[in-house]
């Protein structure tokens, strides 16, 4: 029995059906139909920025030309008839046919090795982009003949203004356009691969002469098609420059400036993490206000260049919700072909996790009564008015009775929350009862208080059911899948010792807590030390405040002001590092320009597994007041 | 049969919790995938999850927890792929190492020079052909030897049988006079090969009368008549096993060098050597140190029936296996009996003894 769940990175799935199989398309729908509707996404150069795990070779992959010719083959399955409606609202299916010839190129081979010639920085950056180039132009043909379109069918529609440059691809004909695209790569390729780089003048013709597909071509052409019974074509090709972070910073910048020339025609994406960017870069993109732009969801828009960030986008509440939508669909696919419970139809993962929560044991529930007790007799609260509180507490949630676990909680909140609100209050005539400054309600916020105040003093399940698992994976597809795993896994061994499947509470708040501390404890990427010592800082204040006794507030985020935060890279270059790698690999999630107090903040909410590993609130919003220096202070003292 | 549905009884079996079970099943799934599954003897359908279950049942409840411990964390499996491995290292090792030696003492020359002259290559190559591979159970592989080593050593000089005839000696030298184009040309170096070494007791070894035995031993007296016509004046013998205990090696090198100086020049081999692609490390062997829980368990649940002439050759009894190795080794072909007996034996449980189930059933080789 094989847990898919373990199996996240798409790479690792070679056929396109089965990589159909488990994407959802909540997530292109979301992020990128509107661009298409607008034509941003095909005009100019795409930045996909996300962290790992946010579903950029997912996205990219989805949009080469096996994968649409694979959901067209199986029009009318149900299976991929969401993808294909997704893909159609993104424009790269029209009337059943693909309108763009997409082709992956993944950075993490060959490309970087051009930075390490020792060459001019215009030789090296133009042997880069005839390897991209030749290239791209491999992997477009590569494509055609997987579908059995031959060479001689295609012909180049080359720009209008395009020139001699036509001739040096090798004029319109398909068959002369790849043998060219074969002998620029290989030129190139003896290259790169060379055990010494050749002198800069031995460097053949072939490799420095001019070779420019992107600005030659408009798009490809299929004269006689299959795919269109016999009749013509017309493709827009795309690029998607996928992981390129791996290339130099200067090589990255280069390459971006080179394909955002208004001039060409032909549509290409990079991907990329944070880590290419500079500190000061990466925070800014991530400080950026995007709240304003609900229309479109991630989208940094600029003349020349459009940016979407996969994680971190749009209006928050959308954010969760659609994630929320996204990782059920995304788990309903996975379970499906889970050996053990995919035939077992167990396909549902709200359904295998209980959402009933579970009261603390009789002897600890005595333990807590006593303790409430003693309390109201030391804040000298009457009969009384513990019993209006009492009222309050079952007024609230009416339809469903509320554990007395809890009930008992939130009373111990009330009763705090009532001497702080009487204490200013006269006492000329020694009112043994006096009443509040302002009236006392049982709220959302009072229950979320008592549930974590139990957590910490009972560890009583605080994380189950599915929000709360989507919730603790910060946005995050793989991150999902991770904290998934291990649910699942011990499903399938309910399952297997003929024990009913549904996991209760109790068993997925342990695995769920055990995992975050798991994954907190294995990051490994540059910084990890420092971002654990500042995320772990932030934490334990936050689960200090979380546990005052009066509950007033449930932070699991840091929030420093806004322009403070935007001179961070300029006045802390250290602390500006440890924040943008602890954002690339969703250790924090930066909310930038949060009114609050009149004030505008800029917040660092900790991701799900800090939360999950330090016992904090998943529900968004609470902050804890502070500053960058006091942020930088942090990591100086966790150092020593 | 299902392995799900085998899991599930074995949970049952170990009462194990679900956090355990599901820990123990993601173990036992990875390593019944990875290595035991691939044990000759087990059939299909009753592979290592169902032996396991099968095999644990044997002990009372709360033994079974050790039983699962000891193979969860002292088992050694030789798998397939490892066997192979220390074939394949045999020639470069070994017999590369042997011929070069070989080589420099005859040019009398450095052996890092044996590579720097045609005469000294030339014969180098001339000694490999000279060189005879002969297996000592089918436990040396031979034909995964050949495989590996193609074109460099033909089949003409590797024997599947450790019992020589003279029509095969004559055939095999009749091929090397051929290859090497030389009417006189003899054998320079013999390679005994087999898998496994434990005690060193079937090798070689003195029995009570004082007559020396074993597999060696029956090599010389085989063919002590035959050495001056097939082999050179000054061959070497090379005997080597993939695998070895410390015990082993120990014994194998006393009792070699006592036989050459009891029986004197002429009577035994001029110069034996021994090598081991890979040796077992000294603490391997379970000791009541180490494993006191599961030694009570060889005592509790043994059946003497197993004995036979050939267990009790090296010992008192055969509860830690053949010559009190007890060793807690299986190979993928088959369980040595020097392991402890509690893995392999199998027994009816007559005579109103414990009916011993094996985990991973032995197939004897002794007739």
């Amino acid at each position: 029995m094989e847990n898919p769940f373990y199996r996240r990175a798409t790479e690792q799935l070679r056929d396109d059906e089965a990589f159909l199989s488990i994407v959802s398309p909540q997530p292109l729908t979301y992020l990128l139909k509107r661009p298409a509707e607008q034509g941003t996404l095909f005009d100019r150069i795409v930045l996909f920025r996300g962290a790992p795990g946010t579903g950029k070779t997912t996205l990219a992959r989805l949009f080469e030309f096996s994968a649409l010719r694979a959901v067209l083959r199986s029009t009318g399955s149900t299976d991929y008839e969401a993808v294909a409606g997704a893909l159609e609202e993104c424009g790269a299916i029209k009337d059943g046919l693909p309108m763009i010839l997409g082709c992956r190129l993944p950075m993490e081979t060959d490309y970087r090795d051009f930075w390490e010639f020792p060459y001019s920085e215009s030789l090296k950056s133009g042997m880069l982009f005839s390897f991209i180039q030749a290239r791209a132009v491999l992997a477009w043909f590569r494509h055609l003949h997987v579908a059995g379109v031959s060479d001689s069918t295609v012909t180049i529609v080359p720009r209008a203004d395009s020139g001699s440059g036509l001739e040096t691809i090798g004029g319109t004909s398909g068959t002369a356009m790849l043998e060219r695209a074969r002998e620029v790569e290989r030129a190139v390729y003896e290259i790169v691969g060379a055990l010494v780089a050749p002198n800069e003048a031995d460097i053949p013709s072939s490799v420095t002469g001019t070779y420019r597909p992107f600005d030659v071509i408009e798009r490809i052409e299929i004269t006689t098609s299959s795919l269109n019974q016999g009749k013509p074509l017309r493709l827009l090709p795309l690029v998607m420059l996928d992981d390129a972070h791996w290339l130099h910073p200067s090589q990255f910048e280069a390459m971006r400036h080179w394909l955002a020339r208004r001039e060409l025609r032909i549509a290409r994406w990079v991907l990329t993490r944070f880590d290419i960017l500079q500190p000061s870069e990466a925070l800014s993109i991530v400080a950026d206000d995007r709240t304003d732009r609900p229309s479109y969801p991630g989208l940094s828009a600029s003349r020349d260049e459009e940016t979407i960030l996969l994680q971190g986008w749009g209006q928050r509440k959308d954010q969760r919700n659609t994630f929320r939508r996204m990782a059920r669909d995304m788990a309903h696919r996975y379970l499906e072909k889970h050996s053990l419970l995919g035939t077992r139809r167990l396909v549902d993962i709200g359904s295998l996790l209980s959402e009933e929560a579970e009261q603390i044991s009789n002897s600890r529930l005595v333990e807590l009564a006593k303790h409430v007790a003693s309390m109201q007799s030391r804040l000298k609260v009457t009969d009384a008015r513990r019993a209006e509180l009492e009222a309050t507490i079952n007024e609230f949630r009416k339809a469903a009775a509320l554990t007395e676990d809890i009930r008992l909680a939130m009373l111990a909140i009330l009763l705090h929350r009532y001497v702080i609100r009487t204490k200013s209050q006269a006492t000329l005539f020694g009112d043994e009862d006096p009443e509040p400054s302002r009236p006392l309600v049982a709220n959302q916020g009072v229950y979320e208080a008592a549930r974590l105040h139990l957590l910490h003093r009972f560890e009583r399940p605080f994380y189950f059911g599915a929000d709360d698992l989507c919730d603790a994976s910060s946005e995050n597809a793989e991150l999902f899948l991770q904290l998934s795993a291990i649910l699942v896994d011990t499903i399938a061994t309910q399952v297997i010792r003929s024990k009913p499947p549904v996991l209760d509470a109790g068993t997925q708040h342990r695995l769920l807590r055990e995992r975050g501390r798991r994954i907190v404890e294995a990051w490994n990427f540059p910084y990890a030390d420092k971002v654990r010592k500042l995320v772990t800082g932030i934490a334990r204040k936050c689960v200090e405040t979380t546990l005052q006794p009066n509950g007033w507030l449930t932070p699991n985020g840091y929030g420093v002001l806004q322009s403070d935060f935007e001179s961070l890279a300029g006045s802390n270059s250290e602390l500006a590092s440890v924040v943008q790698f602890a954002v690339a690999y969703n250790a924090v999630l930066v909310v930038p320009q949060y009114e609050c107090k009149n004030k505008e903040w800029c917040l660092l909410e900790l991701g799900g597994p800090v939360c999950l590993a330090e016992g904090l609130t998943l529900k968004r919003g609470g902050f804890l007041e502070g500053t960058t220096a006091e942020l930088g202070k942090m990591l100086e003292e966790s150092n020593g | 049969m299902n392995q799900d549905f085998i899991l599930g009884r074995l949970a049952e079996i170990m009462a194990w919790e679900t956090d355990q079970a599901r820990r123990e099943f993601a173990w036992l799934r990875l390593m019944s995938q990875m290595k035991y599954d691939g044990y000759q003897d087990f059939l299909a359908g009753a592979r290592f999850v169902e032996s396991l279950a099968d095999w644990l049942q044997q002990f009372h409840q709360d033994e079974r927890a050790i039983a699962y411990t000891f193979v969860r964390s002292s088992l050694v499996y030789i798998s397939t792929a490892e066997m192979n491995h220390l074939v394949e290292l045999f020639y470069p090792e070994t017999v590369v190492w042997h011929l070069q030696q070989d080589v420099a003492r005859r040019l009398d020359i450095r052996t890092w020079n044996v590579w720097a002259s045609n005469q000294s290559r030339t014969l180098f190559n001339r000694l490999r052909r000279q060189s005879l591979f002969i297996e000592l159970s089918d436990g040396a592989r031979i034909d995964v030897f050949r495989r590996a080593n193609a074109g460099l050593i033909s089949n003409e000089q590797t024997v599947t049988a450790p019992r020589l005839n003279d029509e095969k000696l004559d055939e095999l030298l009749e091929d090397l006079r051929k290859d090497l184009d030389d009417p006189k040309a003899r054998f320079a170096f013999v390679f005994l090969i087999d898998d496994f070494v434990g005690s060193g007791t079937t090798l070689l070894r003195k029995k009570e009368d004082g007559m020396w035995t074993g597999k060696l031993f029956r090599f010389w007296e085989d063919n002590e008549d035959r050495f001056k016509k097939y082999f050179e004046d000054d061959w070497s013998l090379c005997v080597h096993h993939y695998l070895a205990t410390q015990r082993a090696k120990q014994t194998t090198a006393e009792r070699s060098h006592q036989i050459a100086s009891e029986r004197g020049n002429g009577k035994w081999f001029s110069a034996v050597q021994f090598s081991y692609g890979a040796e077992l490390p000294d603490d391997l062997p379970l000791s009541k140190d180490t494993h006191a829980d599961f030694l009570a368990l060889t005592d509790r649940y043994y059946d003497p029936s197993i004995e036979n002439k050939h267990t009790k050759v090296a010992g008192t009894d055969a509860k830690l296996g053949f010559g009190q190795c007890a060793l807690p080794l299986v190979l993928e072909h088959n369980t040595p009996n020097n392991s402890v007996a509690l893995l392999w034996a199998d027994t009816p449980g007559d005579n109103n003894q414990h009916a011993m189930r094996p985990l991973f059933r032995r197939r004897q080789r002794h007739s």
